[in-house]
C-alpha cells in the first residue's frame, strides 16, 4: 500500500514537472536583473521583447534613478526612468520611460544577452515592415506607451502612440498606421533630445 | 511517509522557479492597438445623427481624379482618429457634407462615452454632379512645425493633432492646448 502511494506520488511529480516545462516554453522568454519576465516575438530574423522594458536597475545592479520631477528630467544628465504620468498602473501594460542616458549608459540596461536595437537593426526593420505590415501589429500588442517630452517633462499620447529608443534615435509605431517610423527623437542632430522619456524594447542578441 | 511528501512538497515549489508576481497580467488586445477600422465607431455616428441631422459623411467617390493622383486608393482622406487632448480617448476629426456644402467637424471623446463637436471650417462648394472634393483629414504626430509661407512660425506640437489637408500639402492643424482647440494656418 506505501508503495503504491509512493509510486503514485512519483507518478503525479513527474506530471508536474513536465507541464510546467511545457507551459513555459523554455527560450520564448527573458528575465531582467529585477526578475521581470518578458515574453518575445520573432520578426524577420530577430527575437524581440514583446513588451516595454521595465528594469529599475543596470545589468551590474546598480540602480536607475526614478525621476518624477518635471524640472530635474528636463536637465538630467544622467541615466533614469520614470512611469507615464508619474502613475504606476500604467507599469504592467506600458512599461518604463527611459531617457536616452540611460540607454546609452555601459552598465547596459539590457538583460544579458540582449541589446538595445541598433540603428542599423531599425532600418531593417523598417524594410521588413515594407513588405510584412502585419507584423507591426505585434509590436502594439502590449499597448502603446506614449511618452515623455524632453523640455518640460510633460506626458503624451499614450494609448494612441508609441516611442521606443534605438542606438541614437528613436522608432514610433502609430494606432493609426501600419508604418515604422524614425526620428521623432535624434540625440546625433540635437543633443537637447537626450531628454525624451521613451520606451525600450530589446533585442536578442 | 510524511516526510517523502515533505520532501517533495518542498522540490515542486523550488520546481517553480519563476517569478509569476512579476509578470504582467495577460489582457485582451485593446482597441486603440487594432487595426485602423474602416468605418465610423456607431456611438460617433448616432451623435453626429443628432447634433448634425442632414450632413452626412463624405465618401472616397466624393473625391476628385487629381486626389487620388496624389493619394494611394486605400487611404481614407474622410476622416481621421487619435487622441489629441492626452485623455485617452478617441477623438475624431470628419469631413461632412449636406447638399453642395462640406465643412470640417471635430469631435472630441467624452469620459460619458459622447462627444463633444467644434464645427471648425466650410471647404470649397460641393459639386453633386461630379466629384471633385479636394480637402482630405489626417492626423499630425507630435512634432516640431516649421512654416516659413506665409510668415515664419513654428509649433511644438507635443500631442497628436488633425491636419487638414489641401490635396499634397497641408494647409492647416488643429490640436489641443489648455484644454482649447487651437489651429496653426500652414498656407
Amino acid at each position: 500500500m506505501k508503495r503504491n502511494i509512493r509510486r503514485y506520488l512519483l507518478l503525479i511529480t513527474i506530471f508536474i514537472r513536465l507541464a510546467h516545462c511545457t507551459t513555459h516554453e523554455a527560450g520564448t522568454q527573458v528575465r531582467d536583473i529585477d526578475g521581470h519576465v518578458y515574453n518575445t516575438i520573432t520578426i524577420g530574423n530577430k527575437v524581440w521583447m514583446a513588451e516595454n522594458l521595465r528594469v529599475t536597475r543596470y545589468r551590474n545592479g546598480e540602480p536607475i534613478p526614478l525621476i518624477e520631477d518635471s524640472s530635474a528630467w528636463s536637465t538630467s544628465t544622467a541615466g533614469a526612468y520614470c512611469h507615464y504620468n508619474n502613475d504606476t498602473n500604467n507599469l504592467a501594460l506600458y512599461g518604463r520611460l527611459y531617457n536616452w542616458y540611460a540607454i546609452n549608459d555601459s552598465r547596459s540596461i539590457a538583460p544579458e544577452g540582449w541589446h538595445i536595437p541598433t540603428d542599423e537593426e531599425i532600418a531593417d526593420l523598417v524594410s521588413f515592415l515594407e513588405t510584412n505590415p502585419a507584423s507591426a501589429q505585434k509590436l502594439k500588442v502590449k499597448g502603446l506607451g506614449g511618452y515623455r517630452f524632453c523640455n518640460g517633462g510633460s506626458y503624451h499620447t499614450i494609448d494612441f502612440n508609441g516611442y521606443w529608443w534605438s542606438g541614437t534615435r528613436s522608432y514610433e509605431l502609430y494606432d493609426w498606421s501600419s508604418r515604422l517610423f524614425t526620428g521623432f527623437a535624434d540625440v546625433q542632430r540635437n543633443r537637447y533630445e537626450s531628454n525624451y522619456g521613451l520606451s525600450v524594447r530589446c533585442i536578442k542578441d | 511517509m510524511f516526510r517523502w511528501i515533505w520532501s517533495t512538497s518542498v522540490w515542486l515549489v523550488f520546481a517553480c522557479d519563476h517569478p509569476v508576481e512579476h509578470m504582467a497580467a495577460a489582457r485582451p488586445i485593446r482597441d486603440s492597438v487594432q487595426q485602423y477600422p474602416t468605418v465610423l465607431p456607431q456611438p460617433l455616428i448616432d451623435y453626429l445623427t443628432v447634433h448634425l441631422p442632414q450632413w452626412r459623411l463624405v465618401g472616397k467617390s466624393d473625391y476628385s481624379k487629381t486626389w487620388w493622383s496624389f493619394y494611394d486608393s486605400s487611404s481614407n482622406p474622410c476622416w481621421a482618429r487619435t487622441d489629441i487632448n492626452d485623455d485617452r480617448l478617441a477623438d475624431y476629426a470628419c469631413l461632412l457634407k449636406k447638399d453642395s456644402l462640406v465643412q470640417l467637424v471635430i469631435c472630441l471623446g467624452t469620459s460619458s462615452h459622447s462627444f463633444v463637436h467644434y464645427n471648425i471650417t466650410f471647404l470649397q462648394a460641393y459639386d453633386t454632379k461630379e466629384p471633385r472634393l479636394l480637402h482630405g483629414v489626417a492626423v499630425a504626430p507630435p512634432a516640431r512645425i516649421d512654416v516659413a509661407v506665409p510668415r515664419l512660425q513654428s509649433l511644438i506640437l507635443r500631442s497628436n493633432g488633425f491636419a487638414l489637408l489641401e490635396l499634397e500639402q497641408r494647409s492647416c492643424l488643429y490640436y489641443s492646448q489648455n484644454d482649447r482647440l487651437q489651429t496653426f494656418n500652414m498656407k
